[in-house]
């Protein structure tokens, strides 16, 4: 037996080894509890309470004021249903800048969750659509705007691509993001016909004054770089039961909103007065956002 | 690309052409009247379901310009079609201005409030009345929140927009706006990128 280095010795070593390592890492502070946060559908309402309450002094930490995080659930009896008046829509991009304002939406590297186009008046090809006009004034004559945003599928074609589980449809129909299970792998952006995932690049910053404090898990809270988002319907308000910020800044009135389960709620009423499309229907999506014309 | 836009038609015009296609036409009529009373019914009853409704305060004058008795209750109502020497920002213009004028709406004895053509008053902060003499159908939409725009709570309360929030009633259509700038064009970005 003279074998300089036993493999007994060396198990030793590797584990003391390792050993230092986790305590360096504790030392360090490392986060071990968010190194094992579950996804958010798998947790216990007290797990909720926990990461939230963690995530809201990371926050506000970081940002230097007050950062609240809700996890508030899904309503009973609410499907969420989203119209767009073609007619009433004016193209003046206030809805763009409305969301990312309220949704902590990267400004230097710009993203923004609602595409507006411009479309000649005779036009239904989307190929043909105009995204950067800029005239000094809108509604410019012959021309119709339509702004994209996330369908909200009832079939998501994002939540079946997705390998980590990171996606799903929530009870009232908004379909979610876990951004601490995304793995940033993007196949749902190559899935979505609407183009409506956003991928963040770069870590995305906001100015610190521009920050708004009232987040939801699965909504508005602060991304990291290498996490897909998209719109959620202002998660963090229309689960307190207010509306989306796009449909409070629209000048024109064209976005309405409300529950489809409600015969009273200003999407029925649309739905009921007009005739409605969706768009890319025939790809079987079942998009909850609806078009139409309400005049002529 | 033709099936872009797929319409999702309403059940009836769906059904007319079958039922007029048929031989037995009386009964067709018959059923295509029990339809219309169906659906006729149908809104009237999802129409009456909400009615009580808040409004958003309409933006204040100026304190020079209210409140508008305080000259007026001086001056004699003059409902004579003329130039004004006072109020030259306000332009009536296509808005029905060759049957109409300004005291068709202002109330010639209480210049603070408007007239309604069944001799109520109303206020500033009722105007939308006005608007619904004539414009029954887009009331009813603004009335349901279909047309014009609600503000707070989606399941709760909300406030509505008045008409004159978006309209001038002396020049009612919708006045063009400046847009927000468009998104950064992707090329730009790249070109960013690579300095
Ligand atoms: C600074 C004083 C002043 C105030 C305040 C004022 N008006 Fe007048 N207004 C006048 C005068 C003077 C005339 C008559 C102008 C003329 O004959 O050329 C007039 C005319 C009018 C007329 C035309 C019909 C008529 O009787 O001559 C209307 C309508 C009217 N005013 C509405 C209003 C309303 C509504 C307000 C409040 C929002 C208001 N005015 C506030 C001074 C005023
Ligand atoms: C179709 C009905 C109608 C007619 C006709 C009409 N007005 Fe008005 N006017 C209104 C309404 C409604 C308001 C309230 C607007 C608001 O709340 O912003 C108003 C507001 C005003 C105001 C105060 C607000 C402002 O814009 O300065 C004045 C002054 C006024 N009208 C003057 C006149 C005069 C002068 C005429 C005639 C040339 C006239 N109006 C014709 C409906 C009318
Ligand atoms: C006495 C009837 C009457 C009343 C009251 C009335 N309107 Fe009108 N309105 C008309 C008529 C008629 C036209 C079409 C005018 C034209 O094309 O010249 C019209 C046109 C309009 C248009 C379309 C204008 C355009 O150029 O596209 C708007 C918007 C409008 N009215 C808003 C209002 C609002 C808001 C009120 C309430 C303050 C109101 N109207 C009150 C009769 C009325
Ligand atoms: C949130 C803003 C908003 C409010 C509130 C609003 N409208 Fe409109 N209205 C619009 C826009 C935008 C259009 C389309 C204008 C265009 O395309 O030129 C329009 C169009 C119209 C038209 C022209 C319809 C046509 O066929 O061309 C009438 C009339 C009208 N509105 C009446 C009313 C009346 C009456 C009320 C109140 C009961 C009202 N509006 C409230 C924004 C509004």
């Amino acid at each position: 037996m003279n074998q300089p280095f036993s493999r007994r010795k060396f198990l030793k070593l590797t584990g003391a080894g390792l050993g230092s390592s986790f305590l360096g890492g504790c030392g360090n502070g490392f986060d071990w509890e968010s190194f094992f946060q579950k996804n958010f559908q798998e947790m216990t309402s007290a797990e909720k309470n926990r990461v939230v309450q963690r995530l809201e002094k990371k926050y506000s930490g970081h940002y230097g004021m007050p950062v609240s995080v809700s996890a508030t659930p899904a309503r009973e009896n609410t499907v969420f249903g989203y119209g767009l008046d073609l007619s009433l829509c004016v193209g003046c991009r206030r809805c763009v800048y409305a969301c990312v304002k309220e949704n902590n939406i990267s400004r230097d590297v710009q993203i923004h969750y609602i595409r507006v186009v411009k479309m000649a008046e005779s036009e239904r090809n989307l190929e043909k659509a105009d995204h950067y006009y800029s005239p000094a004034k809108v509604p410019e004559h012959g021309s119709y705007y339509m702004p994209i945003q996330c369908q909200q599928c009832d079939n998501p074609p994002c939540v079946k691509v997705c390998p980590v589980k990171a996606l799903w449809q929530e009870s009232d129909g908004i379909v979610a993001i876990d951004y601490d299970w995304c793995i940033g792998c993007r196949d749902c952006m190559a899935a979505c016909p609407y183009r409506a995932m956003k991928f963040n690049w770069r870590t995305p910053h906001i100015p610190k004054n521009e920050i708004n404090g009232e987040t939801h898990f699965l909504g508005n809270r602060p991304r990291v770089r290498g996490v897909v988002e998209k719109c959620h319907l202002c998660i963090q308000r229309v689960r307190e039961g207010r509306y989306p910020a796009c449909v409070e800044i629209c000048p024109a009135g064209a976005r309405k909103f409300g529950n489809l389960l409600d015969p009273a709620s200003e999407i029925r009423m649309a739905l009921n007065h007009f005739r409605t499309f969706k768009l890319k229907e025939e790809l079987n999506t079942q998009p909850k956002f609806f078009y139409f014309f309400s005049l002529g | 690309m033709e099936s872009f836009f797929l319409f999702k038609r309403g059940i009836l015009p769906r059904l007319l052409p079958h039922f007029l296609g048929n031989g037995n036409l009386r009964l067709s009529s018959l059923v295509v009247v029990l339809f219309c009373l169906i659906q006729l019914f149908g809104t009237i009853r999802s129409y009456s379901s909400e009615t009580e409704f808040f409004v958003v305060p309409p933006v204040a004058f100026s304190s020079d310009y209210f409140p508008c008795s305080e000259c007026h209750k001086d001056l004699e109502a003059n409902p004579e079609k003329r130039n004004l020497h006072q109020h030259t920002e306000i332009v009536y213009k296509d808005h029905a201005e060759d049957e109409r004028w300004c005291l068709d709406c202002h109330d010639p004895a209480d210049r603070d409030k408007l007239l309604l053509t069944t001799g109520e008053k109303v206020g500033f902060d009722a105007s939308h009345k006005i608007c619904w003499q004539c414009h029954g159908s887009l009331h009813n939409d603004w009335q349901h929140g279909i047309h014009g725009k609600r503000i707070g709570n989606w399941d709760g309360r909300k406030q509505y927009y008045l008409c004159a929030a978006c309209h001038n009633p002396h020049t009612p259509a919708f006045r063009p706006i400046t847009p927000e700038p468009p998104p950064v064009a992707p090329e730009k970005t790249l070109k960013r990128r690579d300095k």
